[in-house]
C-alpha cells in the first residue's frame, strides 16, 4: 500500500473499547486456530502457509524480527477468505522518506484457499501479500500444507515478487517495477510474474501448548540488505511458539541465521467469544389466561379507568426490564404498546421482554398484542404477535413464535401522546480518549480527556444534543506535519482542529425526525454537526419493514467551522500551507445511498453524490456482521479526482470494525464501539460526518434485522 | 476561625477535585440506563456472580415454613453453587421456580425445559418423547433435541439420541417429598454434542423427584430436588 505516509490517517471519534474487549473476550474455540506469522498472517515465520483461521477470527498481531516491526489486523472473511491489514515500521532503513531512520509501510494482504485439506489432499491456498500501493512487501505465493502425523504439519510452496527473490529457479514473464497512480491501487500488472522461488516448513506441535518451527524463505530480503543494516546470512530460520489458554500465542525466532525475533498474536472471534445467551437476569415467565377467561369483556365498561392502572403497572414492571414504556393503547381484543428500549443490543429480545408484560398486565380478552418501538419519538415498526400463541409457544423452539409474528410499517402508528413529561433532560459526564495513527512522526497519538454530553428532548421527535471535550492527557495537539493538497483542505486541515480545539465542542445540534409518508422516514439535523463543519443536514430513507434492500438521499449545506472548536464559522475557502493556493469548499453536498442485507451476514451500501470537496463519485461497503453486534467491513470511495489531485494512496478507502459493549460485560447494551481504519485521510472522496443518520436506527426494528436476532426473543 | 476556614478550604478543595476525578473516570450520569464502558475493561469472569455458595438445611427450613408454593433445590456442582428455587408460574405442564435473584429453571413434570439467568442458558428443548419414556418408568430408544444460544446470538440445535432404561426402585425423603421411586438413566449421544448420562427419580404417579440432568456444556450436569410439591 502506500509507502510512507506524509499524512495521519484521520482519527475516530468515539470510544474505544476494543482493545479491552479485545484482550477479554478470548475464548475456548471450537476449531483450531493456527500458528500465525510475523506478517500476521497464519505461516509459519515469515513464509505463508495454506491453513485458514476458524471462520471469522480476527488476529491482531505485532511482529518483529531484527529490524522489522509489524503490527497486523486480520480477519477470516469466510472460512475460505482471509485479508490482513498491517502497519509495518523498519529500523535503520535509508530513505529519504524515514523519519529517524524508521521507514513505516501500510499493507494489505488477501489468502483464498482453493483445496481444503482432507485425509489425502493437502489444503491449497492462494495469496497476494502486499498488494496494493507500492507493494513493499510485494509478493504472491501458492502453497499447500499437509498433516503428515498428530501435530506435525509440513508446508511447501512457490513465491513470486518477494517471495521469489532468493535462490529462484525459473521466471514468468516480467514483472513491473512502475508504482500505479499516487499508490494505493493494486498491482494487478505485478501479480505471478517474474522470479519463482520455492519455500517451505515443517511444524511440530508435540502438544497443544507448544509448537516448533522451521522454514526455508524464498524472500532474499534485497531492500533491507540494501537499505537496512539487514544480513542475509541464510534462508533458513527456526523458532518456538506457546499458545495461552486464550489462544494468545508468542512466538520467539532465530531468524535467518543472524537476528532474533518474536511475534505475539491475540486471537478473538465474534462467534465464539463472550458467555453465550449472556449472563442477564430472566424475563418474566408468560402468564396463561384461564380458559374461557378471554371472553370476559367486563373491565370495558370503564376502560380509561382500566388504561390508567395499566399504565402504571406496565411502566413498573417494563423498568424492571429495563425497558420504557412510552405509551399504551387498549381496547376490547388488542392493545398497542409504545416502546423505548435503552438496554437490549437484540431488538427481539426487547420485544419479547414486553410480550411477556403484557402477557401478565393486559386484561385476559386482549388477544393482539401490537408492540411499536420508537427511536427518537419516532414508530419505526409495529410488532404484532397473538396472545394465545405466546402462551402456546413459550417453551418451543423461538422459531415457531417467529413465524407466528408479523413486522409491518408503523406509519400512522405514532402514538396520541407520552406518558412521559417533555422536556427531558439527560447528560452524561465521561471520560473519552481519541488517537490519530500512521504518521510517520509518531505512528500512534492518543488523547485521553473528559467529555460531557447532553441530551434535551424538548418534544418526543425534537431533541437538542451536543458534547463538549476537554482533553486532559495527550499529544494530538503535537501534529506537525504539513502537505501540499490540490482540493480544497475538506479533511487535511485535521491538525489545526486538533492543536487549537482544547476545550472544543464535539457537536451540538437540533434534530428533528419524522414519517412523512409510508415506509419514509426523515430527519433534519441543524447546527455543529461534526468536528469541521456547521450546517444543515437533511435526510430521507425509504424501507419496507420487511426488506433487506433499503434507499436514503441525504443532502447537507455546510459552513467550515473554526478551528478552536467553539462557536465560530470561517468562510468555507481553505489556504494550502505548502502551495499558498485558496480553494473553495462548496457549500452543498450529498449523496443517494442504497442498503442491501444480503442474509448469512453479509451487507452492502452504495452511497453516490457529491462529497465535500465537491467531487462526485461513490462509496462501495461491504461488511459482515454478526446477530451480537459485532461486524468487520471495508470500504472504498471513487470519484472524478484524479489519482495525481487525490495524492498519496490514490483514492479513500479503510476498514470498520465494530465491536458491542456486551462482548466486554456480556451484558445487553446498545453501545457499540465503532472505529474506522483508514490508511490515510485525504480530501477527496471525503464525506461529512453525520452520526444520526437514519438507516441503523431504522432497519434495527425492521424484519431481517429482528428475525437475525430471534433466539432471544425468550431471553 | 480564619485559618480553620482556610485549612477547610485547603482539605476540602482536593477533596472535590478528587471527587469529580472520580466521577469522570468511572462516568456519571443522571440518566437511569447509562452504561459506561469502563465497566468492560474490567472482566466479566471477576464481576460475575459469586457462587450462590452452600443452601443450609435452615434455609430450607424457612422457605418451607414460608411458602406452600412449590420448593426445588438445584445444584451446579461446576459453579459451585447452589439456590433454592419457588415456583412463580405455570404454563400447562410447564412450571417455572425462580429465586429473588431473577434466575429461572422451568420444569416439565420435573424435567428441566430451560433455564434463564444462569448465563450459558438451556433455551429449550424437544423433550415430549423422553419425557414419555422416564414417566411411564419403561426402557426404550428415543430422539431428545436441546436448543442453546451461542455467543453470536445464533440459536444453537443439539440433537440426541438418548437409550432409556429403568433402573432400582429407592425411597426418596428430601424436604417435604417423601415417595418411592423408580431410578431411570438416559444415555444419549449426539453428533453435535458430547454425549451425557441423565439420572432421574421417578414416582408412581410419574413426577420427577430428584434428577441428574445436563444442561449443556456451559452448565455441565445440574442436580434437582423437589423439596416441596
Amino acid at each position: 500500500m502506500a509507502a510512507v505516509s506524509s499524512h495521519r490517517a484521520k482519527r475516530v471519534g468515539a470510544l474505544a473499547t476494543a482493545g479491552a474487549a479485545f484482550l477479554l473476550t478470548s475464548s475456548a474455540q471450537s476449531e483450531t486456530i493456527p500458528s500465525y506469522n510475523t506478517y500476521g498472517s497464519p505461516g509459519l515465520i515469515d513464509m505463508p502457509t495454506a491453513e485458514m483461521a476458524p471462520d471469522a477470527t480476527i488476529g491482531l498481531t505485532y511482529g518483529r524480527i531484527g529490524d522489522s516491526n509489524r503490527a497486523a489486523f486480520s480477519f477470516q472473511i469466510t472460512p475460505w477468505l482471509s485479508g490482513t491489514f498491517r502497519y509495518a515500521g523498519i529500523e535503520n532503513f535509508d530513505d529519504p522518506s524515514s523519519v529517524d531512520g524508521v521507514y513505516y509501510d501500510r499493507s494489505f494482504d488477501v489468502r483464498v484457499q482453493l483445496l481444503r485439506e482432507t485425509r489425502l489432499r493437502p489444503a491449497v491456498a492462494i495469496g497476494l501479500q502486499d498488494f496494493v500501493g507500492t507493494g513493499l512487501y510485494g509478493g504472491e505465493y501458492i502453497v499447500a500444507t499437509k498433516a503428515l502425523a498428530p501435530g506435525l504439519r509440513v508446508t511447501g510452496g512457490l513465491g513470486w515478487g518477494r517471495l521469489g527473490s532468493y535462490n529462484s529457479f525459473t521466471t514468468i514473464g516480467e514483472r513491473s517495477e512502475v508504482i500505479l497512480g499516487e499508490g494505493g491501487v493494486p498491482t494487478y500488472d505485478r501479480w505471478f510474474r517474474g522470479d519463482v522461488g520455492a519455500f517451505g516448513g515443517i511444524s511440530w506441535s508435540p502438544n497443544d501448548k507448544l509448537t516448533f518451527e522451521l522454514e526455508y524463505s524464498s524472500d532474499a530480503y534485497t531492500l533491507e540488505s540494501a537499505r537496512g543494516g539487514f544480513e542475509h546470512k541464510s534462508p533458513y530460520s527456526f523458532g518456538a511458539q506457546y499458545r495461552f489458554d486464550n489462544d494468545a500465542q508468542l512466538g520467539l525466532y532465530y531468524a535467518y541465521g543472524d537476528t532474533l525475533g518474536l511475534q505475539l498474536t491475540f486471537p478473538t472471534n465474534p462467534k465464539t467469544s463472550g458467555i453465550p445467551g449472556g449472563i442477564e437476569v430472566a424475563g418474566v415467565p408468560v402468564k396463561r389466561r384461564a380458559s374461557g377467561s378471554a371472553s370476559d369483556l367486563g373491565w370495558t365498561a370503564d376502560l380509561e379507568a382500566t388504561e390508567r392502572s395499566i399504565e402504571q403497572r406496565m411502566t413498573t414492571n417494563l423498568s424492571r426490564e429495563k425497558l420504557e414504556l412510552v405509551n399504551v393503547e387498549l381496547r376490547p381484543r388488542s392493545a398497542t404498546v409504545w416502546l423505548r428500549n435503552p438496554t437490549y443490543g437484540a431488538p427481539a429480545q426487547a420485544i419479547g421482554r414486553t410480550a411477556r408484560v403484557m402477557s401478565r398486565t393486559l386484561p385476559d380478552s386482549v388477544e393482539e398484542f401490537i408492540i411499536v418501538p420508537t427511536e427518537n419519538g419516532i414508530p419505526m415498526s409495529a410488532v404484532t404477535m397473538k396472545r394465545s400463541d405466546l402462551e402456546a409457544l413459550e417453551n418451543d423452539a423461538a422459531v415457531e413464535m417467529l413465524a407466528r409474528t408479523s413486522i409491518t410499517d408503523a406509519y400512522g402508528r405514532g402514538t396520541p401522546e407520552d406518558l412521559v413529561t417533555f422536556p427531558r433532560f439527560n447528560w452524561v459526564v465521561a471520560p473519552y480518549f481519541d488517537y490519530s495513527g500512521f504518521d510517520p512522526d509518531m505512528p500512534l497519538r492518543i488523547d485521553v480527556g473528559a467529555r460531557v454530553a447532553a441530551s434535551y428532548e424538548i418534544r418526543r421527535n425534537v431533541v437538542l444534543s451536543g458534547e463538549l471535550r476537554k482533553r486532559v492527557i495527550g499529544n494530538l495537539d503535537e501534529i506537525s506535519r504539513e502537505s501540499e493538497s490540490l482540493l480544497p483542505r475538506v479533511r487535511t486541515d485535521y491538525r489545526l482542529y486538533a492543536d487549537e480545539g482544547d476545550p472544543f465542542i464535539r457537536y451540538l445540534t437540533l434534530e428533528l425526525y419524522g414519517r412523512p409518508a409510508p415506509e419514509l422516514y426523515s430527519r433534519v439535523s441543524v447546527g455543529y454537526l461534526e468536528r469541521m463543519y456547521a450546517g444543515v443536514s437533511g435526510e430521507v430513507l425509504w424501507k419496507p419493514a420487511d426488506s433487506r434492500l433499503a434507499f436514503g438521499a441525504e443532502l447537507n449545506y455546510v459552513r467550515r467551522r473554526a478551528y478552536d472548536g467553539l462557536f465560530g464559522l470561517e468562510e468555507n475557502v481553505t489556504v494550502d500551507p505548502v502551495s499558498g493556493i485558496e480553494r473553495e469548499i462548496p457549500d452543498v453536498n450529498g449523496h443517494v445511498s442504497g442498503y442491501y442485507a444480503f442474509g448469512n451476514g453479509f451487507h452492502g451500501q452504495v452511497d453516490v453524490g457529491r462529497y465535500l470537496a465537491g467531487d462526485y463519485g461513490a462509496t462501495f461497503t461491504l461488511t459482515r456482521e454478526f446477530a451480537n453486534g459485532w461486524s468487520v467491513g471495508a470500504f472504498a470511495t471513487f470519484t472524478d479526482v484524479t489519482e495525481e489531485e487525490f495524492g498519496e494512496g490514490s483514492f479513500d478507502k479503510g476498514i470498520m470494525l465494530t465491536i458491542p459493549l456486551s462482548a466486554g460485560t456480556s451484558r445487553p447494551s446498545r453501545t457499540l464501539s465503532r472505529q474506522t481504519i483508514r490508511s490515510l485521510q485525504r480530501d477527496g472522496g471525503a464525506r461529512l460526518d453525520v452520526s444520526s443518520r437514519l438507516y441503523d436506527q431504522v432497519r434495527t426494528w425492521h424484519e431481517p434485522d429482528v428475525s437475525n436476532t430471534w433466539g432471544r426473543f425468550w431471553r | 476561625m480564619g485559618t480553620i476556614l482556610a485549612m477547610n478550604l485547603r482539605t476540602t478543595l482536593p477533596r472535590i477535585g478528587l471527587l469529580a476525578l472520580a466521577s469522570v473516570l468511572t462516568g456519571c450520569s443522571n440518566d437511569p440506563y447509562f452504561e459506561f464502558p469502563v465497566q468492560s475493561i474490567v472482566p466479566t469472569s471477576l464481576r460475575q456472580q459469586e457462587a450462590n455458595g452452600e443452601i443450609t438445611p435452615q434455609a430450607i427450613v424457612q422457605t418451607l415454613s414460608a411458602t406452600d408454593l412449590p420448593v426445588a433445590f438445584l445444584g451446579v456442582p461446576d459453579r459451585g453453587s447452589q439456590a433454592l428455587l419457588i415456583r412463580i408460574e405455570q404454563n400447562g405442564p410447564y412450571e417455572t421456580f425462580a429465586n429473588p435473584d431473577r434466575q429461572s429453571v422451568t420444569m416439565r413434570h420435573g424435567m428441566i425445559t430451560g433455564t434463564r439467568g444462569l448465563s450459558g442458558d438451556l433455551m429449550s428443548t424437544e423433550e415430549e418423547a423422553l419425557l414419555d419414556l422416564i414417566r411411564a418408568r419403561r426402557a426404550g430408544q428415543v430422539s431428545y433435541i436441546q436448543r442453546y444460544l451461542t455467543p453470536e446470538d445464533v440459536t444453537e440445535v443439539v440433537t440426541y439420541r438418548c437409550g432409556v432404561e429403568p433402573d432400582a426402585t429407592v425411597d426418596v425423603s428430601i424436604g417435604l417429598v417423601q415417595d418411592r421411586a423408580t431410578e431411570m438413566v438416559a444415555a444419549c449421544e449426539s453428533p453435535d454434542g458430547p454425549p451425557f448420562v441423565d439420572y432421574y427419580k421417578v414416582s408412581g404417579s410419574g413426577e420427577i423427584l430428584a434428577s441428574r440432568q445436563w444442561l449443556g456444556e456451559n452448565l455441565g450436569y445440574v442436580a434437582m430436588q423437589m423439596l416441596q410439591r
